[in-house]
């Protein structure tokens, strides 16, 4: 019985496996017993365990010696043949060494034996011994074919045959020399050497392919460059001449041997499809990709073969620029200072820094390695010629004929494979600031200028890639990542296109004003309007552009009379060089406008207003949003001046205008109801303020979400009309709604969280609340000891409540003190007429009043009516209630005083 | 080049569950194999023997950080013992179908049996290995692990998380089954 394998359930195999291993502990002579007891009846176990026992160690032995023969042939079948070849003849020629060995065969190098002439060839020997005779003939006459090429480029094909085995051999020049990528990188060759020398191997190539040969195999490996430059094409036709198996059965053997060469294959090799001239341009494109770049177009090492063969036919192949940026953002990601270095030594053998290699190669060369390297050979050069001819027209500057795909294009294709994990909103405002500069250098229709179109296409999709969420692990990606990284490449590659540099600087820091990071927009816009000055003068277009954009940035940082400077010679140069009505002039002048309401300048102001309006006005069907904004600016300009009417007036008009232009859901909408409302309110006309501000509420929560800053300061604003109404727990629910948005939006810790408890303690005051108001104020108080300066005028109008609550809890002698400090702290900042001086010295004249000191308190008290009066609001509501007050107490005293005297 | 840096934080990650680490590492570890055996066989003299186990060794200290722990080392071995595993199966069917192909005899420039070689090759060793595998996939490991990663009972116990003992029992009897697998070919 053959017991060798038996089934085996896992119950049984752990039977048995117990039975070995007890049986293994005893003495040799003992087991056999042993395994009789055990088993019993179960012979076909007791033999199965004892063969396992009779296991012979022998051959134990063997299993290792067949592992490391396995080692051996598995890495080293190569070299120990050829140390088995080394004084062998082939032919008549007698081997020296091995000097390679690729997939088709061992190359060896060889003198012929009868030293006939002195000459070294190199001979490269088959896999296989041929047995069909018919083969063996049709071999020789196709090497007779390939002899006939006679190129300076191409290594001769010198003679052939078969050895004594039947094994083909070929016999070829020898070329002393070095391979062409290793050869430009110890000569340091630069980009523009490199392509010439590519382009005389695409001139054998098709010179061959003239001679209805096709190489099949062009790479690195097969092309050496000779001591005094000359690079010489090796193996041209080779491949079918030494496979001739698969030359005889039709398609690659895909034994081991064939995989390895995969790594070069065009798609249709791979596939199985005709292999025409067009495959070695695709195999053109693959070395001029390593000798640019010096990294390959696609990594196969470690991939499995079904996995290359993926790769190789997926169309979706990346341009060696974003390869290179690739490459360095895993370089980065990893801290793998290694492939560092070697990006660093690649860009070091092209002599040009590391940082500007990409930049170099982006644009023309992507395109034109990438139209090498379509998947459809009808798709690529349409031969190597033409390939040699669109390198000849980028180094001559001219433009070259392959087209990459569309933008617009890749765009959407960006767009459609981003979405989730960019915010669709963010990426949008990226991609049309950068599309706008495409598009404004794409009107123009100068060849240099298109250039700069692609370049700049190529630069936005190299950042975008680098951001390829895939490629970040999932990590979700903002738009502020994205521009940073754009920003800093900006300075780092673009040094040699000023140009390019700075319209993408400027794009980027529009972006940034845009997204309201300030700090960050301010230097790129500087930059860029230096680059500017520097290539186009003073006197330029895009100069005053930049210096408006510039002075938008100053103004929101406070810098306003940078902004000023900027924005007055700005619209020095547009008025000179336009007819005095552009949009560039008016909108000089309404970002004027606002610069001067801010530093106070109100008549100018309102000048510079004026004219911006009248110019929009004449092209309002275009720009009629900005229109709007300027009426919106006037608006408040009166307001501040003080004439209400016109104020309210010009806010109407502009919330007309926007509807008209812009629709009742632009964002300034919100904004322009809520100035109207604050504007009814302090007119006195509080029923119109309530219902304007109702409407305001509404419109900011639908245009600009429930969770928008906005909100809260509107509702904040109905509430302090709901208080000067008198409905104090209607203006109290406001309030808090303000806070607990305030809270959602700015956390615990934010003035904004503490103002809304000051207004909220007032409300409570008003309704008689004290307890609460009392708490809620030194909340607010807290709030603002952890976020603000301690002489914050914030924390003068909490005190002032505060001190007011007290008085009216009637524990005077504590809001003295605080009183003090805050008429204290009022002062610092405000002069004695100010209206918040008057209503804190009110505060302080009541308590004063309270504790006794009458006459101080009324000489304060009618000083700050004087300056309140003009104000119908709740600070002059509380001065004339504390000077009523105040006669009351001495009233009673002086009856007091009467009666006691 | 990957740095050993990668190899580390791979290996935590591979034990830490997730399964892609494990396809990243294998090819650099792939890679290292070969890259150590090349420089062998170009320095040494042909028929030098080189030790599957050997190049794990060597492979190991090329990628390995310093302060590698004990359980990273194991796990580090382990992997490079699949990975040694499939080179050389890879290797045994390419030859295999080289030897079946076209019914051309292989070049023999040179016998590479030995004195003393059986007929067992690499695959039958591999299709045992999957064999057992099948039937007691700890033992199955326990085997590669030994063979092609040459690790040590304890390094083996600690990359499998068993104890010692087991993979001594467990060893002894992997292997009396492989020979009695293995005997008649």
């Amino acid at each position: 019985m053959n017991s060798k394998t038996i089934e085996l359930d896992a119950e049984r195999w752990s039977r048995a496996e117990d039975l070995f291993g007890r049986a293994c502990d005893l003495p040799p002579d003992e087991r056999e017993r042993f395994l009789q007891a055990e088993c019993g009846d179960d012979t076909e176990l007791h033999d199965y365990i004892d063969n396992l026992l009779q296991a012979d160690p022998q051959l134990e032995g063997e299993v290792e010696q067949t592992i490391v023969n396995a080692v051996r042939d598995a890495f080293a079948d190569d070299s120990s043949q050829a140390e088995q070849m080394k004084g062998q003849m082939i032919g008549p020629y007698r081997v020296e060494r091995l000097l390679g060995a690729g997939g088709m065969g061992m190359v060896y190098l060889a003198e012929r034996a009868d030293e006939q002439y002195d000459q070294q060839v190199a001979i490269k020997l088959g896999h296989h011994r041929l047995v069909d005779p018919q083969i063996a003939l049709r071999l020789r006459n196709e090497r007779q074919f390939l002899a006939n090429l006679d190129h300076p480029n191409i290594a001769r094909l010198l003679d052939g045959g078969t050895t004594t085995d039947g094994v083909p051999y070929i016999v070829m020049e020898y070329i002393a020399g070095v391979r062409i990528d290793t050869y430009c990188d110890l000569h340091r060759l630069g980009i523009e050497v490199r392509l010439k020398l590519f382009q005389s191997i695409c001139a054998a190539v098709h010179y061959a392919h003239q001679n209805l040969i096709i190489h099949r195999d062009i790479k690195a490996n097969n092309i050496l460059v000779t001591k005094d430059g000359t690079p010489k094409l090796l193996d041209f036709g080779i491949a079918k001449l030494i496979d001739a198996e698969g030359s005889a059965t039709d398609g690659l053997t895909r034994d081991g041997a064939v995989v390895m060469t995969f790594t070069n294959a065009a798609p249709e090799q791979v596939t199985g499809d005709s292999i025409t001239t067009a495959t070695d341009v695709y195999g053109l494109g693959l070395l001029l990709f390593k000798l640019l770049s010096g990294v390959n177009a696609y990594e196969t090492d470690n991939l499995s073969p079904r996995e290359i063969v993926l790769r190789i036919c997926a169309d979706e192949k990346t341009g060696p620029s974003r390869r290179l940026v690739e490459q360095r953002k895993v370089a980065h990601s990893d801290d793998d200072t290694v492939t560092l270095e070697e990006l660093n030594s690649i860009a070091a053998n092209r002599g040009i820094s590391a940082d500007r290699l990409p930049r170099r190669l982006s644009g023309d060369l992507d395109t034109i390695v990438l139209n090498a390297l379509h998947k459809e050979p009808a798709r690529r050069y349409r031969s190597a010629a033409a390939f040699a001819d669109d390198i000849g027209r980028h180094l001559n500057s001219m433009p070259i004929v392959a087209r990459a795909d569309s933008w617009g294009y890749r765009a959407g294709k960006f767009v459609k494979r981003h979405l989730a994990a960019v915010s669709a909103a963010a990426l949008a405002v990226v991609l049309l600031a950068a599309f706008s500069v495409v598009l404004s250098i794409q009107n123009r229709v100068v060849i240099k200028e298109r250039d700069t179109a692609r370049e700049v296409i190529q630069f936005l999709e190299d950042i975008f890639m680098a951001h390829d969420p895939s490629r970040a692990r999932g990590a979700d990606v903002t738009a502020e990542e994205i521009l940073a990284e754009g920003a800093d490449r900006i300075q780092s590659n673009l040094g040699e296109r000023p140009e390019i540099q700075s319209a993408l600087m400027g794009t980027i820091g529009r972006v940034y004003y845009n997204l309201g990071e300030y700090s960050s927009s301010e230097p790129l816009l500087q930059r860029a309007l230096k680059l500017q000055i520097q290539t186009s003068g003073e006197a330029d277009e895009s100069v005053a552009a930049t210096k408006n954009d510039l002075a938008e940035v100053l103004y929101r940082r406070g810098e306003y009379e940078r902004a000023t400077e900027l924005l007055e010679e700005a619209l020095a140069f547009n008025q000179l060089s336009n007819d005095g009505t552009s949009p560039a002039v008016a909108t000089n002048l309404f970002n004027l406008a606002i610069v001067h309401l801010a530093t106070g300048n109100l008549p100018e102001a309102e000048a510079a207003a004026r004219s911006s309006i009248a110019i929009f006005m004449q092209i309002a069907d275009e720009y009629g949003l900005e229109l709007a904004k300027a009426k919106g600016s006037l608006a408040r300009i009166l307001q501040v001046r003080g004439d209400l009417d016109q104020t309210e007036t010009l806010l109407r008009d502009a919330i007309d205008t926007l509807e008209q232009s812009a629709g009742a859901d632009h964002p300034n909408m919100a904004y322009y109801l809520q100035n109207l409302g604050v504007l009814q309110r302090s007119k006195g006309d509080l029923a119109a303020a309530e219902a304007t501000l109702q409407q305001a509420e509404t419109a900011t929560r639908r245009i600009l979400g429930e969770n928008h800053e906005l909100l809260a300061i509107t509702l904040v604003d109905r509430g302090l009309v709901l208080q000067l109404k008198g409905d104090y727990e209607q203006a109290a629910n406001a309030v808090r709604a303000a806070i607990d948005l305030s809270l959602q939006i700015h956390g615990s810790t934010h003035p904004r969280v503490g103002l809304h408890k000051t207004i909220l303690g007032m409300v409570l005051h008003d309704k008689q609340d004290l307890a609460e108001a009392e708490a809620t104020l030194r909340e607010a108080l807290t709030v603002f000891a952890e976020t603000l300066d301690d002489d914050h005028q914030y924390i003068a109008s909490a005190l002032t409540e505060l001190g007011a609550v007290l008085n009216s809890t009637g524990r005077s002698t504590e809001a003295l003190p605080i009183l003090e400090r805050a008429v204290e702290m009022r002062l610092k900042d405000y002069p004695p007429e100010h209206f918040l001086v008057a209503a804190t010295q009110a505060e302080y004249a009541d308590t004063l009043a309270r504790l006794g000191q009458y006459d101080d308190a009324e000489v304060l008290l009618r000083q700050g009516l004087a300056i309140l009066s003009d104000r119908p609001d709740r600070r002059l509501r509380r001065a004339n209630e504390a000077l009523a007050r105040l006669q009351t107490l001495r009233d009673g005293s002086d009856s007091g005083q009467l009666t006691s005297d | 080049m990957s740095s050993s840096a990668t190899v580390t934080t791979l290996l935590r990650d591979w034990r830490s569950g997730d399964e892609s680490a494990l396809q990243e590492l294998t090819p650099i570890i792939y890679d290292d194999l070969r890259r150590v055996a090349a420089r062998h066989l170009q320095s040494e003299r042909a028929g030098h023997t080189l030790q599957a186990t050997a190049l794990v060794n060597e492979a190991f200290v090329r990628l390995a950080e310093t302060d590698m722990s004990f359980a990273d080392r194991a796990h580090f071995f382990s992997v490079a013992a699949r990975t040694m595993r499939h080179i050389l199966t890879d290797y045994g069917r390419a030859r295999r179908a080289q030897k079946r192909g076209g019914g051309v005899a292989p070049v023999t420039l040179h016998e590479d049996s030995m004195a003393g070689s059986s007929h067992v090759d690499v695959v039958d060793i591999d299709d045992a290995l999957t064999k057992l595998a099948e039937i007691d996939a700890r033992k199955g490991d326990i085997l590669v692990l030994h063979f092609f990663g040459g690790m040590t009972i304890e390094e083996t116990a600690e990359a499998l998380d068993i104890s010692t003992a087991t993979v001594d029992r467990d060893l002894r009897f992997a292997k009396a089954w492989r020979a009695n697998e293995l005997k008649d070919h």
